[in-house]
C-alpha cells in the first residue's frame, strides 16, 4: 500500500487530464465509437476505470494507454464510451478502484486485490493476458461488455 | 412384445429423451461418475465419499453413556462434501466444496447440523447447475480461467475458532467466516488490505497465550507468508519469506521461540500450470532435493535458518518443542512418497482402492546452531496427529492419531495414543467396518498441561450406515468410549476439527 492515498477528487483530476490529452490527440481522425460496459463490481464504492490500448507494444505499459475513462462504480453495470477512434486493433483493461486511490492495489504476494477485467474476457494463467487475446478489431461503432473478476 | 406396446415404449422413450435434463447426458458421459455409481452398489466404504443431497439441519443423535462436562460444547469439522455436480464428479478427494459439520454436545444429547460453505465458487456453480471452475486436482476443458487463488477456493479443509469467530479454512486462499450457530457463510476473511486474498493455510497453531500463528504458500511467487494474529483475532504481523522452490506444505509447527516448516520435495512447476494441469498435477516429486527445513525466529521473522532432512512426504506435524540447548524436536507423519495424494485420494473418487504407502510417526531432531538435522521413524502407523492443545510448542509425551489401515477400505479404523519417547501405543479399534476421522484431545478443566483429558472424535459406521461421535478417557482409550452418539444418517468423511466448550 502506498503511504499516500489520493482523494477521489485527485484521482478524478488525474484521469480528466489523461482523457483530455487523449481526446485532443485523436480529435483529427473520425472513425468509430467504442462503448464499453463493465459488469461484476462487488460494490458501488469508488470508481470503475477503463483503459484503452492500441498495440502490443504499449499494452498495459504505465502511461502508454490510448485513452482512459471512468465512471462511479455500480453493481449492475457501468458504460463508458471511447469516441472517434481510428479503425484499428485495440484492447481494453478495466479495474474497480474501490478505494479511489487511482491505482490497482496488490497484496503482499503481488496479486491484485481489486477486481479487474480485459476485453474478450481474456485472462492469462494468474497473469494479464497477451494483447492478442484481448484484441478487438474496430472498424465501425461497437459495444463490448467486460466482466470484472 | 406386442407391436402396440413397442410403439408406446418408443414414443415414451422419445418424449423422455426430449425432456431429459442435460444433466442426464452428462452423467452418462462422465466416466468417473459412472464408475463411482457402479462401485456404490458393491463397496460399502464409498458411503464416505457420496455427495449429500443438501445441508443437514438439527437432527438428534441416539446417545449411550454420558458425555463428560469437559466435552460439552460444540465440535466443528470441515471436509470436502460436494464431490459431484450436474452429473460430473471431481477427480480428487480434496476438490469437493467444504461442508462444516456442527455437533452440539450436552451430557446426554447430540444435535447435528451441517452446511456447505457458500464460497463464490459454490454459489456460482450451484446457480449454473454445473462445475465452472477447476479443483485442487481436477481440471477439464471448458472451465473458466482461474483469476487467482480465491476463484476456486473450496473452503474444505479445517476450522479455526478465534475470539468467538469461526473460520472455514482451505490452504490455497482466504479463510471464510461462518456463523458458529447457524453455519451461514459471512464471507471471505480479510485480515488486512495487504493480505487480502493471500493464502491462509488450514493448519494454524495456537500458542498457550492464544496467539494464532499461520502461514500461506503463495504458489505464484515462491513465497511463504507468515501470519501472527492476536487472541482478539486482529492481525499483528504478516511477513513474506522467499523460498527457493514452492513446495507442497500443508502444515507446520511452533515451539516457544520458533516456527518450524518441513518442506517435502514435492515442487510446483509453474510451466505445468500454464500447460493446463491441475494444481496438484503441476507438482513434481524431486527426492534428490531432500526435505528442506526452515526454522524462523518468532521474535524476528527475518531471522531464518535452513536445514535438511532426508527426502520424504508428509501432510501433518504433531508438535515441536526446544530444549535448553536449543535443540528442536518435531514429530510428523512420514511417508516415503506422496502416493496418497496421487493414488489413493484420486482413485477413491471413482470407487477404486489404490495401494497406499505406509504412514509412520517420525521424530526429527533439529540443531539450528550447528545446521544439523536427523530423524528416526517409529513403526507406528498414524495419520491425523493431535496433542493436548495446552502443550502446543512445549514438550509433549503423547500423540493422538488415527491408526490401523484396512484392506477393505481406504482410511483407518482405530484411534490411538502413542508415547513419542517409548513408541508405546494404546489403541481403540472401532472395527474393520468403521472409517475413523480425526480425534481431538480435550483437556479436563483444572488439570495441568499434559494432565487428564478426553478424546473426542467421529467415525463412519459402514454396517449401520451412520456417523458416530465418541468420547474416551484419554489415558484409557482401549477401554472404549464412555459415551457414543449415533446420527440417523451418514456424513461424508471430513478432515480437521475444532472444539469450543460451552
Amino acid at each position: 500500500m502506498s503511504a499516500i492515498q489520493p482523494t477521489s477528487r485527485a484521482a478524478a483530476r488525474w484521469l480528466a487530464t489523461c482523457i483530455l490529452a487523449t481526446t485532443s490527440a485523436l480529435a483529427q481522425v473520425h472513425a468509430a465509437d467504442l462503448a464499453v460496459t463493465v459488469k461484476g463490481a462487488r460494490s458501488a464504492q469508488g470508481l470503475v476505470l477503463v483503459a484503452l490500448y492500441d498495440g502490443p507494444e504499449t499494452f498495459l505499459k504505465p502511461g502508454k494507454h490510448a485513452g482512459v475513462q471512468m465512471a462511479p462504480a455500480d453493481v449492475e453495470a457501468v458504460t463508458v464510451v471511447f469516441r472517434n477512434l481510428p479503425a484499428g486493433r485495440y484492447a481494453i483493461t478495466t479495474f474497480h478502484d474501490e478505494n479511489t486511490n487511482g491505482k490497482l492495489d496488490f497484496n503482499l504476494t503481488g496479486s491484485p486485490v481489486e477486481a479487474l477485467g480485459f476485453s474478450n474476457d481474456a485472462f492469462g494463467v494468474a497473469a494479464a493476458p497477451a494483447f492478442d487475446k484481448a484484441v478487438i478489431d474496430l472498424t465501425a461503432d461497437a459495444a463490448i461488455t467486460v466482466q470484472l473478476r | 412384445m406386442q407391436r402396440r406396446n413397442l410403439l408406446r415404449l418408443a414414443s415414451a422413450y422419445a418424449a423422455g429423451a426430449a425432456f431429459a435434463p442435460p444433466l442426464f447426458a452428462e452423467a452418462a458421459a462422465d466416466p468417473w461418475m459412472a464408475d463411482f455409481l457402479k462401485a456404490e452398489a458393491a463397496l460399502p466404504w464409498t458411503l464416505g465419499y457420496r455427495t449429500p443431497a443438501g445441508d443437514f439441519g438439527g437432527a438428534s443423535a441416539q446417545v449411550t453413556g454420558r458425555f463428560p462436562a469437559a466435552v460439552q460444547g460444540v465440535l466443528f469439522r470441515n471436509g470436502p462434501a460436494i464431490h459431484d455436480m450436474g452429473g460430473q464428479r471431481y477427480q480428487h478427494w480434496f476438490d469437493g466444496d467444504g461442508m462444516v459439520q456442527r455437533y452440539a454436545i450436552t451430557a446426554t444429547g447430540v444435535a447435528h447440523s451441517g452446511k456447505v460453505v457458500r464460497t463464490p465458487k459454490f454459489v456460482a456453480e450451484k446457480a449454473a447447475g454445473k462445475r465452472l471452475l477447476e479443483g485442487f486436482g481436477s481440471k477439464w476443458p471448458g472451465l473458466q480461467q482461474v483469476t487467482g487463488p480465491d476463484a476456486f477456493n473450496a473452503a474444505n479443509t479445517s476450522v479455526l475458532s478465534v475470539n468467538g469467530e469461526l473460520l472455514a479454512l482451505w490452504e490455497g486462499g482466504s479463510a471464510f467466516a461462518i456463523d458458529p450457530v447457524t453455519l451461514e457463510t459471512r464471507g471471505a476473511k480479510v485480515w488486512s488490505q495487504e493480505t487480502r486474498g493471500v493464502p491462509f493455510s488450514a493448519h494454524p497453531r495456537v500458542d498457550s497465550d492464544g496467539t494464532v500463528w499461520n502461514f500461506g504458500v503463495s504458489a505464484l511467487s515462491d513465497m511463504l507468508v507468515l501470519y501472527e494474529i492476536g487472541p482478539d483475532a486482529k492481525l499483528r504481523r504478516a511477513q513474506p519469506v522467499r523460498t527457493p522452490h514452492t513446495s507442497y506444505v500443508h502444515d507446520f509447527a511452533i515451539t516457544e521461540r520458533h516456527l518450524v516448516f518441513l518442506m517435502p520435495p514435492l515442487v510446483l512447476e509453474r510451466s505445468r500450470m500454464h500447460e493446463g494441469h491441475s494444481f496438484v498435477d503441476s507438482h513434481r516429486w524431486r527426492p534428490e532435493l531432500g526435505m528442506r527445513v526452515l526454522v524462523v525466529d518468532k521474535a524476528d521473522l527475518s531471522r531464518q535458518q535452513w536445514l535438511e532432512l532426508p527426502a520424504g512426504f508428509m501432510f501433518h506435524l504433531g508438535n515441536a518443542w526446544e530444549d535448553a540447548q536449543g535443540i528442536i524436536r518435531v514429530d510428523y507423519v512420514h511417508a516415503a512418497t506422496p502416493g496418497v495424494l496421487y493414488g489413493t485420494d484420486r482413485a477413491l473418487m471413482r470407487g477404486q482402492m489404490s495401494p497406499r504407502p505406509e504412514y509412520h510417526i517420525a521424530i526429527a531432531r533439529l540443531d539450528p546452531a550447528r545446521g544439523k538435522a536427523s530423524q528416526e521413524l517409529l513403526k507406528v502407523q498414524a495419520e491425523f496427529p493431535r496433542i493436548d492443545p495446552r502443550l502446543t510448542g512445549r514438550r509433549h509425551c503423547h500423540l493422538l492419531h488415527a491408526s490401523q489401515s484396512q484392506a477393505t477400505h481406504p482410511g483407518f479404523s482405530a484411534v490411538a495414543r502413542t508415547a513419542v519417547e517409548t513408541g508405546h501405543t494404546d489403541m481403540y479399534s472401532y472395527g474393520a467396518d468403521h472409517m475413523v476421522e480425526e480425534h481431538l484431545f480435550i483437556p479436563e478443566p483444572g488439570t495441568a498441561p499434559g494432565g487428564a483429558g478426553w478424546v473426542l472424535g467421529t467415525a463412519l459406521d459402514l454396517k449401520q450406515r451412520c456417523t458416530v461421535l465418541a468420547c474416551f478417557r484419554a489415558d484409557h482409550l482401549s477401554d472404549g468410549p464412555v459415551a457414543l452418539a449415533k446420527l440417523p444418517y451418514a456424513l461424508p468423511l471430513g478432515l480437521h476439527a475444532t472444539f469450543t466448550q460451552s
